[in-house]
């Protein structure tokens, strides 16, 4: 969104115009929602979190200053709530399969069932996979999303929003509140980390 | 409730919080960290995109309406949707407007 675009948006939200919030949610609410679902592995939780970031922005957006854009002042309170639910859940120790471990699974026997030909995500970007291809595509994804799941909500979050959501380390910086040479260091260990776990479940 | 995170709470802290002495710190070379990056780009961009759900638009300011008894989106009274000062202005103007046209009927 272009900054005049941006200011017109939040003049509108803080004049409480209904339909600004409805534009606003459109706007933001695919890249709003991708972070948390791959922060928390639950579509039900990145769902309900989903509406308590947009909810949030908008009670606050009186003191909105405009010193960023509004998008990475989105991104921050959804990186915040996400840290503070997975701190949550993890305190009431969930044990249930996840929503990921059971979409890699119905992915994974899906793409089994539909055979080659088919033009799958899970294939890594290759079209017209064979049916084996399409099956280790898929159990690849369930290892790279199991694998972002071990690293910890602060790493996660880097992770997601440099290499996932490919921001600027300026803008990571505004969205953490970490130093630049922090968030490098975090990222890298986060790297090897997902580097080393991955190649170990697919050599 | 069967809600869930990716993280198992009982097991030892994640072996990304304990790294290394080999992965302490990142390279300085800007080659090495670029080629690292599009690496882990590469691994991560195999990920199915995911789509919100459809009613999000609507449901969010329900939530709000819902939450503040429909007193966030209510209309604002003249005062709060106007600049006092304009206000001010404009009564200064009828309360000069007054005086002169009560001028004008009660003199000669």
């Amino acid at each position: 969104m272009d900054d005049r675009r941006e200011e017109e948006l939040v003049r509108r939200l803080q004049q409480r115009d209904e339909r600004a919030f409805v534009e606003c949610v459109r706007t933001y609410q695919d890249k709003i929602f991708g972070l948390l679902y791959r922060m928390l592995g639950s579509r039900e939780e990145a769902q309900d979190l989903a509406q308590e970031v947009f909810v949030t922005l908008f009670k606050s957006i009186d003191s909105f200053r405009g010193d960023s854009k509004l998008g990475t002042w989105l991104y921050r309170i959804a990186v915040n709530h996400s840290k503070n639910r997975i701190k949550y859940l993890r305190r009431r120790a969930h044990k249930a399969k996840t929503d990921l471990d059971e979409a890699a699974e119905r992915a994974m026997y899906r793409d089994a069932q539909e055979g080659g030909g088919k033009t799958s995500h899970s294939t890594l970007g290759q079209a017209d996979a064979r049916p084996d291809e399409a099956l280790a595509g898929a159990q690849l994804e369930g290892i790279v999303q199991r694998a972002i799941g071990l690293l910890d909500e602060e790493q996660r979050s880097l992770l997601l929003l440099r290499d996932v959501e490919a921001l600027s380390y300026e803008e990571i910086v505004e969205i953490t509140g970490l130093p630049e040479g922090t968030v490098k260091s975090r990222l890298h260990r986060a790297r090897l980390f997902l580097k080393a776990e991955i190649s170990k479940h697919t050599k | 409730m069967g809600r869930t995170t990716l993280s198992e709470p009982e097991k030892t802290p994640p072996a990304s919080a304990q790294p290394s002495a080999a992965a302490e710190s990142p390279s300085n070379d800007p080659v090495d960290e670029r080629d690292e990056e599009q690496a882990s780009r590469a691994l991560l961009s195999g990920l199915s995109s995911v789509s919100p759900p459809r009613d999000l638009a609507q449901s969010v300011p329900a939530l709000i309406h819902r939450r503040s008894q429909g007193r966030f989106f209510g209309r604002k009274s003249l005062a709060d949707r106007l600049p006092l000062e304009w206000i001010s202005l404009v009564m200064l103007l009828v309360l000069a407007v007054t005086y002169a046209v009560l001028k004008l009927l009660f003199t000669d």
